[in-house]
């Protein structure tokens, strides 16, 4: 066709918009696909980063990470988060970590990388030093930089760049991590939840110790005040207790253990053997010790360490109220 | 029919694009690392060759001479970014590795050549049949680099291993792209040549 300025300003545009057209149809016909494959994607690695879980979990953004938060029937099993280090070879390594509710790592997986092939891609095999230097591992107990630079992580043969990328990843996803935790915690710390109704709280201190005060109409209805052992079977065990004027404990929360999941873990239970014994008695008749050592205290079964422990927690916040009526 | 056949088996052997024409080598080494990328790439760029072939030539004798270049890329363009959302939507992971050079595809030279050499200048049937050929030169070439790649490399072919250990390194790395390439090329005139 000759090369008027018509013909050519006209072909151009039919062209461009027939091919813009057709452009458009393929996108509209692959969109679902697309959104759908990319879902899979991350319900993949979601199944393989976390413990069993039966919610559907939602992408939040957290401090510049994304949060999944997985549930097995209703209750939290443990947290994905996606961490993205940019010092890797070639750009970005994102990881999605998953952690359990102790702050074990149970799994990561890479979800986009563009390390050499061979060397630092090999990030992404399921067996490799990076992921065994963290799977299984107790987050708060290791640091997360590669063994060169005196941490715990070994690195990848002849990829210490990627590695100590990959490293930097993880250690993102633990700050948002511990900073999840730390809100959970503070969600979980209600000391009105172990005291009698009321319609005021106060704070005060004796001693070291704080005391919460729980007043109705101008009158104290109970104190609830926090106690701690050293001495669970893996290390602290920490619980708030709300105590009537009078001195009948009220109610128990336990506010943090390490216990041995199915025997120790029970002392947080509704009605447990420890806080059946304890709840309406007046902590002045109570003998804190075991029944089976002298006190009037039933153990759970299995745990009688776990249980010495609750009970010297107990024990210190009598301590503390002791001092209030003094 | 013979006349149409050349124009078949031209693309595979005389005018193999990689090994003779020596088109489009970015790709080429880049997305060779394993047989499997080869073979994405190489398929990925046979369907945007033929297609764009089949349509240029449909639209030879209504484009103007003088901006024939920006419909061609126009056309090719669009099929590449049909065949990235194709993939994006069926074949991910290939999609996620092989990333940047699908896009490039656009540019890639072996393509743009073609529709410039030879549909711009031939009926459908026969640029159709030049798209084919030529593309599965390609795709050969490049699932043959990444064959011996991946095989040398990481001691595996398609992912099923062959034998155990690490393998040279060097040739999953730019450098054994290079090697492999020029190899394979020497190994294919020599079998061509002698033929001729």
């Amino acid at each position: 066709m000759k090369s008027s300025l018509r013909n050519m300003v006209l072909m151009l545009f039919v062209i461009a918009l027939v091919c813009s057209a057709a452009v458009a149809v393929v996108y509209d016909m692959t969109k679902e696909p697309i959104r759908k494959a990319q879902e899979q994607k991350v319900v993949d690695a979601l199944r393989g980063v976390l413990p069993e879980f039966d919610n559907e979990p939602q992408r939040v953004e957290r401090d510049g990470c994304y949060v999944y938060e997985a549930t097995m029937n209703g209750e939290v099993v443990g947290y994905a988060i996606e961490g993205t280090s940019p010092n890797g070879f070639n750009g970005n390594v994102t990881l999605m970590v998953g952690y359990d509710t102790n702050g074990t790592i149970y799994n990561i997986e890479v979800l986009a990388q563009a390390e050499t092939p061979g060397l630092g891609d090999n990030m992404k095999t399921d067996d490799n030093l990076l992921i065994n230097s963290f799977k299984g591992k107790k987050a708060d107990q290791m640091k997360m930089t590669v063994t060169k630079d005196g941490g715990d992580v070994d690195a990848l043969t002849a990829a210490t760049i990627s590695s100590r990328a990959y490293a930097e990843a993880v250690a993102f996803t633990y700050e948002v991590y511990k900073a999840i935790v730390e809100e959970v915690e503070a969600a979980k710390f209600n000391p009105a939840a172990v005291l009698p109704e009321s319609d005021d709280m106060f704070a005060s201190e004796i001693d070291g110790a704080i005391i919460y005060t729980a007043t109705k109409e101008g009158h104290a209805v109970g104190y609830a005040i926090e106690g701690s052992s050293q001495n669970g079977f893996n290390g602290i065990v920490r619980v708030l207790v709300g105590y009537e004027p009078d001195g009948r404990i009220y109610d128990i929360d336990v506010l943090e253990q390490n216990e041995t999941p199915g025997l120790g873990t029970k002392m947080c239970d509704e009605d447990n053997a420890l806080i059946k014994s304890l709840r309406g008695k007046r902590a002045s008749r109570v003998r804190f010790a075991l029944r089976s050592e002298g006190g009037s205290i039933d153990a759970l079964s299995s745990a009688t360490v776990s249980s010495r422990a609750y009970v010297e927690a107990v024990e210190a916040t009598y301590e503390v109220f002791k001092k209030i009526n003094l | 029919m013979g006349k149409n056949l050349k124009f078949f088996t031209d693309g595979l052997i005389k005018n193999n694009p990689t090994f003779v024409l020596v088109l489009g080598m970015c790709p080429t080494l880049a997305t060779t690392t394993s047989a499997a990328n080869g073979l994405g790439m190489g398929v990925a760029t046979l369907f945007v060759l033929v297609m764009s072939n089949i349509v240029i030539s449909l639209l030879k004798s209504i484009i103007p001479d003088k901006v024939r270049i920006p419909a061609y890329i126009v056309v090719i363009a669009s099929f590449v970014t049909v065949v990235q959302l194709l993939m994006q939507a069926y074949v991910q992971d290939l999609y996620n590795t092989l990333g940047v050079f699908i896009p490039l595809i656009v540019v890639n030279c072996i393509i743009l050549g073609r529709a410039e050499a030879f549909a711009s200048k031939h009926n459908v049937w026969e640029s159709a049949l030049d798209g084919l050929g030529i593309g599965l030169g390609f795709t050969g070439a490049l699932t043959l680099i990444g064959i011996v790649r991946e095989f040398l490399g990481s001691g595996s072919i398609f992912g099923l291993d062959i034998w155990q250990g690490d393998g040279a390194l060097i040739f999953i790395l730019s450098p054994g792209a290079f090697f492999v390439l020029g190899y394979l090329m020497i190994v294919f005139r020599k079998l061509t040549t002698k033929k001729a």
